[in-house]
Order: structure tokens, then sequence, then C-alpha cells
């Protein structure tokens, strides 16, 4: 391999190497941030846990049940740390006014001359000339470097207490249909739109392209109430899965539409003369020839129309009921934030949740950008 | 057995009129070549016939049928086009099939007639591979071996050969000239604006200019007798020398005027009135010679020689009355002539044409078609 060092190879790859850590950190900050403690969470940035951290806390001795006497001298011995989590203690205070007033190992002296010395592992050791008399053990003060630590809790709770998980499915139920839908028909509307001559072609795709332009949420209030109408003149509920499948189906139509006939126009026109004259019917050579070298398209424009749904809040909201059983994904995360914006555990995990499945759809698809499928057919 | 019979054919994109009233028959079994430069509609024509272009105003008869309103498939009709058009996700195998199939052939009858058709190309071994893996002779024959699966009564060729380089395309034009001979039952069109393909394959020449037919004939009439201008022009190569030439006396002996020193005898009769007229003297370069007397002969000054050993070009021009002329010798072996040389040449007896002032082949008492 012979790499070409010049200055604009250099500095495009500087380029897509800022680009890839501009995008790549928060994400990782997301993750990171998904599986820690959500005390944890609310003080500090997800880059210090990846590192030691110093904590301040509170803890208590035992009291004058646990005493022992040796030499006249009674003593209090235990650990601050109910179970061992690899915390380092750095100083200690027994007033919260002076928290650390002593380095680990130093002796403390009380009020009653009593001496405490704290550890770096949490042991201590409490001495007194005189019988330790409090039922209550005293309360310490430790500043301590704590090992980064992680937790799955946030996902248990999301996912099966917080009814995340149904969200999940629910979403999923919506957007693959509102992804396929549109993809069925728009693969025959852009066929017939490029190939077939008929009154009206041009207009036809003229409005398409135009209608590109009209944003979705000028039309979402006129469809529900067209729903509402429709659904009671059938007495059906109005808000219900194929009511979504179809406002999607229908805010996709142009864009795909455009996609996919601004793919097809691309593709040789004598081969699809050569077909005809080998006696191919419109639907055989769309079945045939045009849907097989059609596929990487046919995956970008799932990808995109995916993505689309799956973020989608707005017409969820409008489309569907907060039931559990029919809350999208994005709608059930905003419930669950919280008024105040205050769970950020929730926050984190939820997103990342909601980003594995876009992620999944990218990377199994990925293997259909083949480049130059048509390749072959014509002189090139 | 299919002859086409076309009559009076019009077709226009638009404003532009790209056939124009054409009136052309195609005998069964023959080899038609359709010949002329690019934008004369000779691709249309052909398309036309082929179905993929609707037809204004006139007629297609394919044996017999009229087929105007048929679709392609109905013509009994295959074509090879230019750019090969293979449909790239399919294998060589089912891209020959593929009409077939759509036929709902039995499985059986296709194997056989797409290995039969693998075998007259040679490229039974490739049935396997995918279009991209071939080259670009390999994939104009499969490109013809889908036309031959389907077994139609009429071929179609557009310009099959020009995507190809020049070896390529002087193995490939032997090829197809075999198909023919091995097929003898079909009838070939094909269209090309190369006019050596034309006289190689065809035993029917149709040289075609802005939508209209100049002439219809066998190579060597088209070569030998072209009936105006555009075709004494177009077929040959290099290209027939044309100079103007005044008519000074008619009779036993007529002389043609060229400029005031050269003047030289022509050999076709003339009627008196013809005296004075303006006309059009045209030999081929291999008709030239260089001149062993000074009876008839005229000099011209040489610009260039291409020397290629078997022969050499000799780029020379004449002084005309007003503007000097160009014309290009071609002589035999390595005459030693070189740039800016006088050179005496004479026209080879019998080897003129001349054309009138519209560039109509001169017709006085001289058989003519």
């Amino acid at each position: 391999m012979k790499f070409k060092l010049n200055l604009s190879s250099i500095f495009s790859q500087l380029l897509l190497l800022f680009f890839v850590i501009l995008w790549i950190t928060p994400t990782f900050g997301l993750l990171i941030s998904s599986f820690r403690d959500k005390d944890q969470l609310a003080i500090s940035g997800w880059w210090t846990s990846l590192i030691y951290t110093e904590v301040s806390e509170i803890h208590r001795t035992k009291g004058k049940n646990e005493q022992s006497k040796e030499n006249e001298v009674y003593f209090i011995r235990g650990n601050l740390f109910k179970e061992d989590k690899g915390k380092k203690i750095l100083s200690f205070g027994v007033t919260s006014k002076n928290i650390n007033a002593y380095m680990v190992g130093e002796k403390a002296v009380l009020k009653d001359k009593s001496e405490i010395v704290v550890f770096e592992n949490g042991d201590y050791e409490w001495r007194s000339e005189n019988e330790f008399k409090k039922k209550k053990g005293r309360r310490i003060f430790i500043t301590a470097k704590s090992p980064p630590s992680f937790t799955l809790d946030n996902y248990k709770e999301v996912l099966f207490e917080a009814g995340l998980g149904q969200a999940f499915l629910n979403t999923i139920a919506v957007a693959l249909p509102a992804t396929l839908i549109p993809l069925i028909i728009c693969s025959f509307f852009a066929y017939s739109l490029t190939w077939m001559n008929f009154f009206g072609r041009d207009i036809l795709l003229a409005t398409i392209i135009a209608s590109l332009v009209v944003p979705l949420q000028m039309s979402l209030i006129p469809i529900l109430t067209i729903y509402n109408d429709l659904g009671a003149l059938f007495n059906i509920e109005a808000k219900s899965f194929p009511g979504i499948w179809m406002a999607h189906t229908g805010f996709g139509l142009a864009s795909t539409t455009f996609l996919l006939w601004n793919f097809m126009k691309s593709l040789p026109n004598e081969m699809l003369e050569a077909a005809k004259v080998d006696g191919a019917s419109h639907y055989d050579t769309f079945v045939r020839i045009v849907i097989p070298l059609s596929i990487p398209a046919f995956a970008s424009i799932f990808i995109l129309q995916f993505l689309w749904v799956w973020n989608d809040l707005l017409v969820g909201l409008v489309f569907l009921d907060k039931h559990p059983s029919e809350i999208i994904l994005t709608a059930k995360l905003k419930e669950l934030l919280g008024s105040y914006g205050e769970n950020w555990e929730i926050l984190t995990t939820g997103a990342f949740i909601s980003m594995t499945v876009p992620l999944f759809i990218f990377f199994s698809l990925q293997r259909f950008f083949i480049r130059g499928l048509v390749a072959g057919s014509v002189k090139g | 057995m299919a002859e086409i019979q076309i009559n009076s054919l019009s077709k226009s994109f638009g404003k532009s009129k790209v056939i124009k009233d054409i009136s052309l028959s195609i005998q069964s079994r023959s080899f038609t070549v359709i010949v002329g430069p690019s934008g004369c509609g000779k691709s249309t024509l052909l398309r036309m016939i082929a179905g993929l272009e609707k037809i204004d105003t006139g007629e297609i008869k394919i044996a017999g049928k009229a087929v105007n309103d048929l679709p392609p498939k109905d013509r009994e009709i295959a074509m090879v086009f230019q750019s090969y058009a293979l449909y790239p996700h399919m294998t060589v195998f089912n891209n020959m099939a593929f009409g077939l199939k759509l036929e709902k052939k039995s499985k059986s009858e296709i194997e056989n007639r797409v290995k039969e058709a693998a075998r007259i190309l040679q490229i039974e071994n490739l049935l396997d591979r995918k279009p991209k893996q071939l080259s670009g002779g390999q994939r104009q024959r499969v490109a013809i071996g889908r036309a031959i699966t389907r077994n139609p009564k009429v071929f179609l060729f557009d310009e099959p050969l020009s995507n190809l380089d020049a070896a390529l395309r002087v193995a490939t034009r032997i090829e197809i000239a075999n198909l023919h001979d091995s097929m003898p039952d079909a009838t070939m069109v094909y269209v090309t604006h190369d006019q050596v393909e034309a006289m190689t394959l065809a035993n029917q020449i149709v040289v075609l200019s802005e939508g209209q037919i100049e002439q219809i004939g066998s190579p060597l009439e088209l070569y030998e007798e072209p009936e105006n201008l555009f075709v004494a022009k177009f077929i040959g190569s290099p290209a027939m020398n044309i100079i103007p030439i005044e008519i000074l006396t008619t009779g036993i002996n007529p002389v043609g005027k060229i400029n005031e020193k050269i003047k030289i005898n022509l050999e076709t009769k003339f009627s008196s009135s013809d005296k004075g007229r303006e006309l059009h003297l045209g030999f081929r370069p291999e008709n030239l010679m260089l001149a062993k007397t000074d009876k008839n002969s005229f000099t011209a000054s040489v610009s260039l020689v291409e020397s290629l050993g078997e022969y050499a070009l000799v780029y020379a021009n004449i002084k005309g009355s007003s503007t000097d002329h160009n014309i290009i010798a071609k002589l035999l072996g390595t005459p030693k002539i070189n740039k800016g040389d006088q050179v005496s040449f004479q026209i080879q007896k019998s080897k003129m044409h001349l054309f009138d002032e519209e560039g109509r082949r001169y017709i006085n008492g001289k058989k003519q078609v």
C-alpha cells in the first residue's frame, strides 16, 4: 500500500476526523451516562465517571454496643463502607464545618479526648480512655476517590418499569408499515412517471415536486379532521395504527416518489427498450428489471423514511392516543422526562434505546449500497 | 421470409422533421444497411421498424402485415443496441433467456435455444458470468445472442460496432457477416454511420441524409455510379474529389475548363445547349495517376504526402478560376513526391463523374437509372 501524502488529502482526512469526533463524542457520552448511577449523573459530567472521582460522603461509626476494652482503653473498630466498592479515602473530618480536617492516618482528637484514626480503605479505630456512652456512633465526613461504577439499573427501570418497552414495540408497529407502504406505492408510481407515457404526466410530476415544499404541520389538523369524520362515518376510532400509517404514507409520498423517480430516470433507456423488444410488459420490466436494479435506492429511501418516522413526535402525538398500548417512544420519553426535565437517567437511557434501532437498520442495510449495480449493461 | 415495406413514412420530434416521406422496400433475406451521417434519421427509422418510436404518418409492413400499431414483441423482430443494453443483474444465460421466459417456453427449450445461440457466437463458457465481467466485444456478442435466441424474422442492428475498438470492430463485423450466412432466412437491417461497414456487410445500401433517401443500391452501384454529390462524397474513403468545371465545347470531343490553363477532355456526350454550363467533375483519389504524357493532364502543387507503404495519399491543390481546389490522389507504392512539388496528374479514363448544378448525376445520352 502506498499512501499519497499531499496537502489536500491530509486536510480532508483531518476534516473527516474532526466530524467523526464531533459526532461520536455526544453519542459516547450518552452511552456512558445511560449506565451511570442516577445520583452521580445529576452532579457530575459523564467524562468524570471514566476515571477516579472525588466524592464526599457521610458515614457513621458503630455505637457503644460494639466497643471492646483492651488494657483499660476502650476501642470501637470497624469499616465505614458497608460494602467494598474500592473507594480510597483521602481525608476526613468529624464536624460538618470542616470535613477535610484530617489526612488519612492522622489522629483526630475529639472534645472528650477520644481519638479517631481513619485509614485509606475505610477502616477506623476510635480510642478512648473512658467508656463509650452513646448508643449511636459518631458521624464521620470523608472525602474519597471513587472508581468508575456503572449500573444496568437505568435500563431495567426504563424498559420494564417505566413502560418504555411497550412504547418501543408500538413505535416499531408504526414505523415498519409507515416505511414499507410508501416505498411500495411510490416504486410503482415512480416507474410510471419515468417510463410510461400518459396524459398529464408532467403536471403530476410538477405537483409532486411542488408538494415537497408544503410543511407537514400545515396539513396535520385538516387531515385529522378528515380522519375523525371518516372514522365517525364507519364508527371506527380515528386515532389508530392504520390512521398513522396512512398519515406517514401521505407525508412521505412526495419525497419518496421524487427520490425514486430521480433514480429510475438514470437507468439506461436502451436497457428498458431491449426488454420491451424482448416482449416484456411494463409489469415484467418493473418487477424483473427495474426493482432489482433499484435496490440501493430502496435501501437509502427506507433508511430516510424509517428514521423520519422513528424520530417523529408530532404526527405520533396527533394521530395516536396516549394509551400505553398506543403511545410511541418519543412521546413516552417526553412524558417520562417530567415537567422539569429532572429525570436525566431516563432521558439518556431512553435516548440510547431509541437510537439502537436506527443504527441497526443503517448497518444492516448498508450492504445494499452497492456502487455500480448497473455496470455492464451499457458502455460506460 | 419477411420483407419490409415502408410507405411514405414521416416522423417529427416537435418542430423538426426527422423522417421526410420515406418509401423503401427491404427484400426478404437481404442484408440492408442504412447509412448516413449522424442526425440523418437512420436510427429513428430503425426504431420505427422496431416499434420503439411512434409513426406519425405512413405505414410499415413486415411480412405483408401492417405493424404500425403492434408493440415490438408482436413484430417478430429482435434488436441489437449500440450500447449493448444488457440486463446487468442477470447472468449471460438469463440475459439470453429473458425473452423466452416471458414467452413461457419450456425449460428444456429455453436451454436448447440459449445453448445453440451461445454455440454460434462461441460464448458457451461465459453463460454463468454477469455482464460487468465481460469485455466490450463479449458483451456485444451476448446482445446479439439475445436477439438470436428469440428466432426472429427480422434482425435490427443499431450501430452495434460503434462502441468497440478498431480491431474488435473488424472481427465482429466478420462475425455478423457470417451470422447472416448461417441464418439465411433472416432479414437483417443494419444502421451505421461507417461506410466501410456498409460496403462490406450489405447487399443493399440505403443512403440517408436529413431524413430523405439519397440512393438505394448495391455497394458497388453506389461506389461506381453515385446518383448525386452527397452519395459521391459519402461513399468511399478518402472521399471523391469534386471540382467545378465549365463546359467549353460540346460535340465529339467535348472539353471542360477547370481554370485558364487547365482544360481537359471529357468523355460524356453533351447536347449543344450545355455549352458554358458550370458542372461538377468528380473523380476518386485512386483514379488519379501521375501523367505520362502532357495530353489531358493538369498540374497541382503538393501540400502534403502521407506515405503508407502500400499506397501514398497525396494532397494537392489546383488553381481554380476563382478559388483553389484541394484534391487527394491515392498512388500505389511509394511515389517520389515531396511537399511543394509541382506534379502532373491524369484522370483515369471513364472514371469521371459529372454532376449538374443541383448536385444530381449529369444525364444526357449516357445510360442512367
